[in-house]
Parts: structure tokens; sequence; C-alpha cells
């Protein structure tokens, strides 16, 4: 059961919710507050597993609200429902909370967010992991992509299909970009966009509220370029990004199917750029006993945090909203097996890619990379297209346009 | 005594004595031919002159330089004497050449007597030469004349010699003909004076026609209309933009009485005004005074009638219609009240929309709930159908029974019996709360009318503050006191929601900055309405900061704001102003306490609901 807490100054508001959510009443534990002090009075109380929130209340607005729950229940998933529209409630809202709706609500869009935003908690669990995947604001970026960007915004011609395409090799930019997307601010109900639209989608004025005023993004300390190969990592989710996609487009996957396999290929590994980020110290202990044990890295993190850096990922994109078809790619793509699906999908393509690119290259700071994973390949009876997909890479790595 | 000519001529051989016209001497002539005789008249000249002091003391001689050129000595020195003791200056030449000379100089002699035959130039020469040359001022020449003869006296006229005296000459004939040329020196005087003086009014009066030029090019070129009316009603002055403006030109106006012209659109109030003003000098204007332009067009001018005292005369006097085309100006600034509106509409839509939202969410909501309920209430329905049939056939077996009641709890009955009229009455509220703002919108944005209307003031509050909740139902509880029996006011709508719509959003400003500090629940809005005499009260009190004493005659001032750049233009309290002060005749003041809070007291005559397009204010 989770724990949901319904925050609005209107009480007529708080009732229908109460109503329109009754179905769920024996997935969800359901709490309504009037306001923030309630909210937060109810919240020393008991626990939470998600808080929903509306912006504009008297004496207490929802952003100071969240801050507050932050700070005194950093396992709650914060979530904005909101009548509002302006920019300034943007901007104030962006870095406290997960997730952004609009009023009025379509219920099902109510469910789904709280839903995924626990979903893969289990996997989780209650480790260290879970509150840093929440309290999480921003993902780093290299400094080097950072001020290419900050750059690009601040010069007097700025090109916004510049600043796409860097924010598009960039993990932590894509992903956030993409939060921000989901929100209900800018984009309810159109399909989805790749982060290259997505910031020519929210403007130039928008895009530089964004990053140089709300600071959605920001940079690695250049001490840690150093002691984690982030570059190589860089480097590797690009190129991952592009062989999923070719793989998903040679099998035929549907086109949004395809669109997810290139962005769960971009995005992931995504956990170890969290967890070097927000964790170094820790994290380097990892990279050294994964080495000295000769066990995989995400062995090695299981071992010592709980869980994977996939997972991790994982939770994250799902906290922040981003399609279930990019979400699971992501979580799985070092046991797909776990998944039970039987077709070619992302995950397979993510998979596949990443396990191919680092087929013989040397080792680094990361440790042995993870091999294919046969038993699945062999379930979905897709064993057989190794060959020309080894060709494929081959022929990309080669440089050959496909 | 008296004077005797003949007593006075020179005679050498007669030494005179002090009583000379006693004397009866012999006169005799003066003869060159003795110098003895001019030796002991230069010994005795006090004697010999006492002839003449009579008449020189009865009137004093103009002083003057006057040259004497002759060549025989005693002669000159006699004529010396003699003029000198008349009172002049006197320089002795003894030859023509000199005395020429002396006529061309600086400072010539004014009056020259020159003898006839004298060495260099004979005394005729030197008048023909000095007239030739037209020395200026022309000297006064007097010949002295021999045995020539008259032919030759004409000659020496006509050379030139303005008189001529023979020799031997008496002194008394002297002094005569001396006379003659000091008055006919005075008379040149005059004239060169008379013709100076003449040069002078002639620049002056050139000076004169310039200024006036001018001043007629400056009337003429001023933008705005100038009329002239004389005390008896005529036009005086009608300058170009009056021909623009009424389509008729000067010279087919002036004279004309000011009535026959038909100004403007033939209002008679007008020329009462006007005729008013002249007799009582004081100022009038009246604004926005209709009239057609000569394209057809309806157009609006602001007069100002001024006096112009006569001197000397206290009334009735000249009257000046000074006029102004506001025709433009009118339209740009109903323009701009409408730009205001839709601006603070605009301001106002995203508050608007939240509160359009808010129902609408939980509209939604609960008409889910009751389909969703209705669903499982229909469950239980069939239940009861399946049990109706069971029990027709006989015994009802338990295991009905037991479906039928966890049919019932899992569905939850109570609770939906509970709740469904509930959702569906707050439904109702919902839709009524949005009709309700809509329909407030719609009356708010009403694009207003030039004309007043007597409006339910009342009504009027509630709508605007229905559209400006959001702006304050975060920071303050509202309480309204509206009187029930507030008589209809006439007024302009559309402006005066604006003026309330400024007000509210001010006290909320107000009461949100003072939460900010003090960061305390919520503050208080109350307005109220009252009927008191001939006016109605609007009162708008805030629980807010308060006025501090220092901005307190400012506020009203246009663009004067306190709150930071980007935020509000300030033209909020200046535009209130302007409307209940100026389009209603109405007051606008204020009561505040720094630390308390603000009331704003509107006043709005009842007055006619006659629509009145003019305000007449009289200095």
């Amino acid at each position: 059961m989770l724990n949901v807490l319904f925050v609005d100054d209107e009480p007529k508001v708080l009732d229908g919710l109460r109503r329109m959510l009754r179905p769920l009443r024996r997935e969800w534990d359901m709490a309504f507050a009037g306001g923030g002090r309630e909210a937060l009075a109810m919240l020393q109380q008991n626990r939470f597993d998600v808080i929903v929130s509306d912006v504009r209340m008297p004496e207490m607005n929802g952003v100071d609200l969240l801050h507050q729950v932050r700070e005194i229940a950093p396992h709650t998933v914060r979530i904005i429902l909101t009548g509002q529209s302006s920019q300034e409630a943007l901007l104030k809202a962006v870095r406290v909370a997960h997730r952004q709706l609009s009023k009025p609500c379509d219920p099902e869009v109510l469910r789904e967010a709280v839903r995924r935003s626990c979903a893969l908690r289990q996997l989780l669990g209650q480790s260290t992991l879970l509150t840093l995947a929440l309290r999480l604001e921003t993902i780093p970026s290299l400094p080097s992509q950072y001020f290419e960007v900050v750059r690009e915004l601040e010069s007097s011609e700025s090109s916004l299909q510049k600043v796409g395409q860097i924010v598009a090799k960039d993990a932590g930019m894509s992903a956030k970009i993409l939060q921000m997307i989901r929100s209900a601010f800018f984009c309810q109900r159109t399909r989805e966009l790749s982060p290259e639209e997505a910031v020519v989608y929210l403007g130039a004025e928008t895009t530089k509220l964004l990053v140089l005023a709300a600071n959605i993004f920001s940079h690695f300390e250049p001490a840690l370029v150093q002691s984690f190969p982030l570059d190589a990592l860089w480097a590797h989710s690009q190129a991952t990004s592009q062989l999923a996609k070719l793989l998903a487009k040679t099998e035929q996957a549907e086109p949004l199917a395809v669109a997810h396999a290139a962005m769960a290929g971009l995005l992931h590994d995504i956990g170890k750029l969290i967890l070097a980020g927000y964790l170094p110290d820790q994290y380097r202990s990892v990279l050294i006993h994964a080495r000295e044990e000769r066990i995989l890295l995400h062995d090695a993190e299981r071992q010592i945090f709980g869980a994977t850096h996939a997972e991790l990922g994982a939770y994250v994109l799902g906290l922040w909203g981003l399609p279930e078809g990019i979400v699971e790619a992501v979580a799985w793509h070092h046991n797909p097996d776990h998944c039970p699906e039987t077709a070619f999908s992302p995950l397979t393509a993510v998979h596949v890619a990443s396990a191919l690119l680092h087929e013989g290259v040397p080792e680094t700071a990361w440790g042995p990379w993870a091999p294919l994973c046969n038993t699945y390949l062999n379930r979905l009876e897709l064993a057989g297209r190794l060959e020309a997909w080894r060709d494929l890479r081959n022929r990309s790595d080669r440089g050959e346009s496909l | 005594m008296a004077y005797n000519p003949l007593a006075d001529c020179f005679s050498l051989n007669q030494p005179r004595s002090g009583v000379p016209h006693d004397s009866g001497e012999d006169a005799g002539t003066a003869g060159i031919e003795d110098p003895a005789r001019l030796a002991s008249l230069a010994s005795d000249p006090p004697a010999q002159m006492a002839a003449e002091p009579e008449a020189s003391a009865e009137q004093p001689a103009p002083r003057l330089k006057i040259l004497i050129a002759d060549d025989e000595l005693p002669l000159r020195l006699l004529l010396e004497r003699l003029l000198t003791k008349w009172g002049h200056e006197v320089v002795g030449v003894d030859n023509g050449l000199a005395a020429w000379q002396c006529l061309q100089g600086a400072e010539a002699p004014r009056l020259a007597i020159l003898d006839w035959e004298m060495p260099g130039l004979i005394g005729p020469e030197v008048c023909r030469k000095v007239r030739a040359q037209a020395i200026t001022p022309p000297p006064y020449l007097l010949l002295l004349t021999g045995r020539e003869g008259m032919e030759n006296i004409v000659t020496g006229l006509q050379a030139g010699a303005n008189d001529y005296l023979p020799k031997p000459f008496n002194p008394a004939e002297l002094r005569v003909r001396l006379d003659v040329g000091i008055s006919m020196l005075e008379l040149q005087k005059l004239e060169l004076a008379s013709r100076e003086l003449e040069r002078r009014v002639q620049e002056r009066t050139a000076e004169l026609a310039r200024a006036h030029a001018d001043n007629e090019r400056l009337l003429t070129s001023i933008s705005s209309i100038l009329i002239g009316i004389d005390p008896g009603g005529r036009i005086s002055k009608w300058n170009r933009m009056a021909e623009r403006a009424f389509a008729v030109p000067a010279a087919q106006v002036l004279g004309q009485h000011w009535d026959e012209v038909g100004i403007p659109g033939g209002d008679r109030g007008l020329t009462e005004l006007v005729l008013d003003c002249g007799r009582m000098m004081s100022e009038k204007r009246i604004e926005n005074v209709p009239y057609t332009r000569p394209n057809g067009e309806r157009g609006y001018l602001n007069l100002t009638i001024t006096p112009i005292p006569r001197e000397g005369k206290s009334t009735p006097s000249d009257v000046l219609v000074l006029g102004e085309d506001r025709t433009e100006q009118r339209a740009l600034e109903a323009q701009l009240v409408q730009a205001q509106k839709l601006e603070s509409i605009g301001h106002l839509a995203a508050g608007i929309a939240h509160e359009i939202n808010t129902p609408i969410q939980y509209v939604g909501d609960n008409v889910r709930f009751v389909f969703d309920a209705f669903q499982d209430l229909q469950e239980v329905l069939q239940s009861h159908a399946r049990l109706l049939a069971t029990a027709r056939q006989g015994p009802i077996p338990t295991e009905v029974l037991e479906t039928m009641e966890a049919l019932w709890q899992r569905a939850d009955v109570d609770y939906l019996v509970a709740e469904i009229p509930q959702a569906v009455e707050q439904s109702l509220e919902g839709v009524a709360s949005v009709a309700r703002i809509v329909r407030a919108m719609k009356e708010f944005s009403h694009p207003g009318s030039e004309e007043k209307t007597a409006i339910d003031l009342n009504r009027a509050i509630e709508n605007t503050l229905t559209v400006a909740r959001n702006e304050y139902k975060y920071v303050a509880n509202l309480a309204i006191d509206l009187d029930v029996n507030l008589p209809h006011v006439p007024c302009l709508p559309g402006e005066l929601n604006q003026v309330i719509l400024n007000l509210v959003v001010n006290a909320a400003h107000a009461i949100g900055e003072r939460l900010e500090n003090e960061k305390e629940g919520k503050g208080l809005i109350t307005v109220s309405t009252h009927h008191r005499g001939p006016e109605v009260e609007v009162r708008i009190t805030d629980t807010g900061c308060g006025i501090p004493e220092a901005i307190r005659p400012k506020i009203f001032d246009p663009f004067f704001t306190t709150k930071p750049v980007g935020i509000g233009t300030g033209q909020g309290l200046a535009i209130a102003h302007a409307v209940i002060v100026q389009k209603h005749g109405g007051t606008i003041s204020f009561e505040t306490e720094v630390g308390k809070g603000t009331t704003f007291i509107l006043r709005l005559p009842l007055g006619s609901a006659r629509t009145q397009r003019s305000v007449v204010r009289s200095s």
C-alpha cells in the first residue's frame, strides 16, 4: 500500500480527489490536508510515500511546503498539482518537485504519476540510494559540455539548434530536459520529444531561464573527471544510443520504440554519473573493490549499496516522469532476463548495443565489462541476429553512414 | 535812451563823449584815408561804442565765430572791436586766400564779412568758391562793397553772398545786417534739426511697421485657434487656425458679430459665456465642446476665454478666445482607457484561469466518482434483482444472502449513499462558480460607453471582486457591507470598474507586503457602500502596511509608484483620480495609518442621469 498525502486549500478539490481516487482505496492509503501547516503536522505523525500539493495556497505556498518536506521527509516523492501556469511558478518549483501536473488533471494521469514515481522503488529498497534519488535535483555533466551550453545560451547570437545538439549528447542534460518537457507547464498531450526537439520547443527564453537562472544543469568537479573515466563514459553513452537506434530500426521496431531505444541508450549508465557525482568516495571504493575482486561493477554496487547503477538510474528517470519504455530499458540493461517480455524491445537494443560496444575494448577503471546475456537472447530467439548486429557495429565503428 | 543812428556814425574828427545821442554831432563817414582817426578811435573805444550798449543790453547777441577779411587794417580792427563787443568770436585775415582757407577749415566761422577788393581772392570770388564747394553748413557771407555800383553788387550777390554792406557803413546798419545773418543761421539750424527729426520719425515708423508685421505673423502661425472679440461682440481677430478649423476665411468674418458666425455648432451657451467674460473680467474655460469639422466629422474643442482689459477703462473689454482641437486626443484617451482595461484583464487572466480550473477539477472528479459509484451500486442492485427472483421461486439459499452482503460491503453502500449527494451538490456549486466568474468577466470587460448611465453600483462592485478574487484570496479575507438601498448611480461603468479593481489590487498588494514581513495569517479587505445625501460613498479598507507620511501627497501623481521596476506602471491611482474627479465630479481621498492599514474613500454625486459631455470650470 502506498501512502499518499494530498494538499490543497480548496476543500472541494480535496473532496473531489478523495472521491475520484476511491477505486484505488485498496492500493493507496490516502490522506488529505487543507494547507501547508496541516500537511507538515501529518508528515510528522506518519510516513508518506508521495505528497501531491497545490502551489498557490494562503499562508504557505506549495513550493515552500515541498522544500520543507524534502528536509523532514526526504524519502517522500514530491508532486505538484496546480492551476497556475506562470513562468515564475515554474522556476520556483522546478528544483523541488519531481513531477508537475496541471489542473484540471485527468485521473489517469494522476494515477500514473503516483504509481510510476514509486515503481522500482522496491529495487532500491531502503538504501541510501533511495534517499539520494529523491533528493536529486540535477545530474552532473562534463565541465566542458556544461560550459559550452552556458556559453552558447549567454551569447547574443545563441542558436537553439546548437544548444539542443550539446544537450542531446549529454545524459544528465537530456534527462533533465525531458523531465521539464514532461512538466505540465509546457507540454501536456503532445507526442514525445527528443532532447533536441525539446530545447527548440521550450524556446530560447525558457531554456535560458531553466539553465541560467534555475540551474537545472550542473557539472562535475574537475578532480572527479580524472578519478572516474567520465569522458569515456560520455563517449560510450552516445555510441550506445546510436547503435541501439540502429539495431531497433534494423529489427523493424515501431518508431516510438526506436526513439526509446535511442534515449535509453544515451541514459543507460546515468546511475554511474549520479554515484560519481554525489557519492564519489564510496563509489571510488566500489570501483576498486570490483577490480580487485574481479567482479562486475554492478555486482559490486549491489554488494555495497544494495542496488545497481541501472536500478538507480531507472528509478530517477521514472521519478522524473520519463516514458516507461525508457525506464525499463535502463533498469534491466544488465540483467534483461528479469524482464518477462518475449519480443525485441528497447531493452534488447540497449543491452545488446552496450555489450557489443564493450567487446574487445580494453578495461578501464569501470572494471570488467558486462557480457551479453545469452539466455535472454535465446529466449527471444534473437541469438541468430548477433552476426548481423556485430557487422552493423563494425561498420558504424568505421564511420560508415548507415 | 533813444537810438540815434546818425549819432552813431563814425567820425574820426569828433572824439565822442559819454552822452552820444545828445551830441548831435555830424556823423561823418568813416573813411579809410585817415589812419589818425582810426587810431584815436582805437584808443578810446568805450566812448565810440557807447551808442551800442542799450541795444546789446536788451538782447544778448548769440555767440558766433565770425571771419573778417579786409586788407585795410584800421577797418578790420574796427570791425573786430565792434563784433567782439557784440559778443562774438572774431577771426581776422587780410586777404581773400586766407579767407577761403579759413572758411574751409574744421571749425569754420559761421559768418564772414568779406571786403570786395582784397589781395589773393576778391570777395565775390571767395563767395563763389564757398558755394561751389557747397561747404556745409553753408556760412553766411556778407560782402563789404565800396564804390562798386549796383551791377557789381548784383554780381556779388549772384556769386553767392547773402548780403552786402556799403562802405562807409553805419555800425547800426552793420548790426542789423548781422542780426539778419544770425537769424538766417538760426533758421538754417532749425531746418537741419527738422530734417533730422523727420528722418527719425521715418525710422521709427518703419520699425513699428515691422513689429506689427511680426505680430501678425505670430498670431497667424500660432497653433491654437485665436479669435478676438471686441466689446461690441464683433470679431476683431481670426487667425489661420480659426480659418482652418471652421473653414471660414478671416476676411469673411472680421467685423461680423460673434453670434452670426455660428461657432461652433451654434451652442447658445457659448455666447453667454463670452459676454459674461467680458463683463466680469474673469477667465472661463469650457472643455469638450462638440463642433462639426469642415469635412463633416465630429470634433471637440477646449476653449479658454480671456478678457483683455482696455487701458483706462475697467469694463467692458475685448475678449480673446483661445481654442484647441481635442478630437485626436480624445480618441487617444479612449484608446488608452481601453488598453488599460485590456491590460488589467490580461493580468487577471492567469488568476481567473486558476479560479475556473479549480472548480472544473473537482466537478470532473466528482462526476467520475458518481460514475464509479453507480457501477458499484448497479452490482448491488443486480444482486437484489437476483434475490427477488430467487425469493419468488422458493426459499433463499444462504450463499445468495452471503454474496449479497459481500457485495454490499465491497461497494461500501453506506459510504456511497452519504457521499453521492454531496458530490452532486458540490459539482453543481462548482458549475455555478464557473458561470458566475464568466458572467462577471463579461460584465467587467464590456466596453464602456461615453455617456453616463445609472447603474447598480453594488452589483458592479461584486462583479469586480469576483473577477479579482485570485488577486487577494491568498492574502486576505473579504468582508462586504453594501447598502441594499443604494440608489442607482450615474457613472461610466467600465471606468468605474477599473477604479475599484485598481484599489482592490492595491489593497491586496499592501496586505501581501505586510505579510511578507510579519508572516501572520491573512489580512482583511473590507468594501462598503453607503448612501449619504446627494452622494454615494464607497470605502475600500485594507489591513496592509499603510502609506508613509512622506509619500502621501504624491500617491495620485501619474507614474508615481513604490513597486519595483516592471511591476505596475504607477498609473492606477492617477487614473482613479482622473476618473472620479474629472469624469464623475466626485472626490477620492484616503485615511491611513502606517502599520495598521489604509481606507480609500470614493464619493460619487448622484446628480441627474442626464449625460454631461463637458465640464465647465471658471477661475
